[in-house]
């Protein structure tokens, strides 16, 4: 038993020596430089993302959030909304002449909506009040009649 | 690079410019006096007058006026919104009076009461208020003749004698009608 243990140990020694003494087989130059390369490409590869640069779509996916922000400030309430847009002297006088505009046509439609109800109403109690008088005091009427006549 | 960046700020910029418009609408919406008369141009076509004044404008013309008439500024910074739409309807005069009478019953459906109505053979008027409680929230105006109709909401409250005091302090011309102003010293003349 002990003898084969030396055996073993001593093809090992052996064996171990014998690769020491290999020489190692370098690559060709053209594959070594090739090799090299393979790290750079790879790394300038992982910096674009479906054709574009890497920071394109980074940069899109942080102006999301500023958009969404922006989307809910201007939408929330009138008086927390986008600045104030700056007018002109100009502008804000067309603005009193554009309202004073619109109460004229209010004005327009309510006077001649209060003439037209006027009217109505004046014809129609002209004649409940002339059907009534002619009802009740015949004379009336049929002097009427006798004027025209 | 730069065609990226260009688009990048290109898209973005439609998007909050977009979102302006809409939320401008939304704003005047958001108030009960609102009406949307947005089907009108559908309708009639072009409007021939077009007015659309928002609180923030009406707020600067307040304050441009207090100190001409400090009663007149007061009426503007009531307001809210002051929206005008007018048409020219020669050839549409029934399409025109069906509007009329459909935009009506949903106002009402809608709680706004009906103030004034004008039936007759050629002209249809319906002046239409929205209240709450005692407070008036807005007036809506339809009026359609065979030459021409118009459409205005006044959101906020409006009281009729003020406005006759506003068309008394400023005269304005609609289509070559003088209103206010020296019109009424005319006719007292």
């Amino acid at each position: 038993m002990n003898n084969q243990d030396n055996t073993s140990e001593h093809w090992e020694a052996q064996i171990k020596a014998m690769l020491r003494e290999l020489e190692i087989e370098r690559a060709p130059a053209s594959l070594r430089a090739r090799l090299k390369r393979i790290p750079t490409e790879e790394s300038a590869g992982s910096r674009r993302w479906l054709g574009m640069p890497r920071w394109v779509p980074v940069g899109a996916m942080a102006a999301v959030p500023l958009l969404v922000l922006a989307m809910v400030m201007m939408t929330q309430s009138p008086t927390v909304g986008p600045q104030q847009p700056e007018y002109t002297e100009a502008e804000i006088l067309q603005a009193r002449q554009d309202v004073l505009t619109a109460f004229a046509y209010l004005e327009r439609v309510g006077e001649r909506t209060g003439r037209q109800i006027e009217d109505e109403l004046a014809e129609q109690l002209s004649s409940g009040v002339n059907d009534n008088v002619a009802r009740y005091m015949p004379f009336t009427n049929q002097s009427e009649q006798e004027d025209k006549s | 690079m730069k065609k990226y960046l260009l688009t990048m700020a290109g898209a973005a910029g439609i998007a909050l410019l977009s979102n302006a418009a809409f939320a401008q609408e939304d704003e005047l919406r958001g108030y009960p006096g609102y009406v949307d008369f947005g089907q009108l141009g559908s309708i009639f076509g072009e409007p021939t007058v077009e007015i659309a004044i928002g609180k923030s404008l009406l707020g600067l013309v307040s304050a441009f006026t207090a100190g001409e008439d400090p009663q007149v500024a007061n009426l503007f910074s009531r307001l809210d919104g002051v929206r005008v739409r007018v048409f020219e309807t020669d050839s549409l005069a029934d399409e025109a009076f069906d509007f009329v009478k459909d935009a009506s019953s949903q106002l009402s459906s809608a709680g706004w009461e009906s103030v004034v109505t004008v039936n007759s053979a050629d002209e249809q008027v319906r002046i239409f208020m929205k209240m709450n409680k005692d407070v008036v929230e807005g007036i809506t105006v339809m009026a359609v003749e065979p030459h021409e109709a118009a459409f205005i909401n006044v959101i906020g409250f409006l009281d009729p004698e003020e406005l006759a005091r506003v068309m008394d302090h400023f005269d304005v011309e609609v289509h070559g009608m003088k209103i206010g102003g020296d019109e009424d010293s005319e006719a007292d003349e």
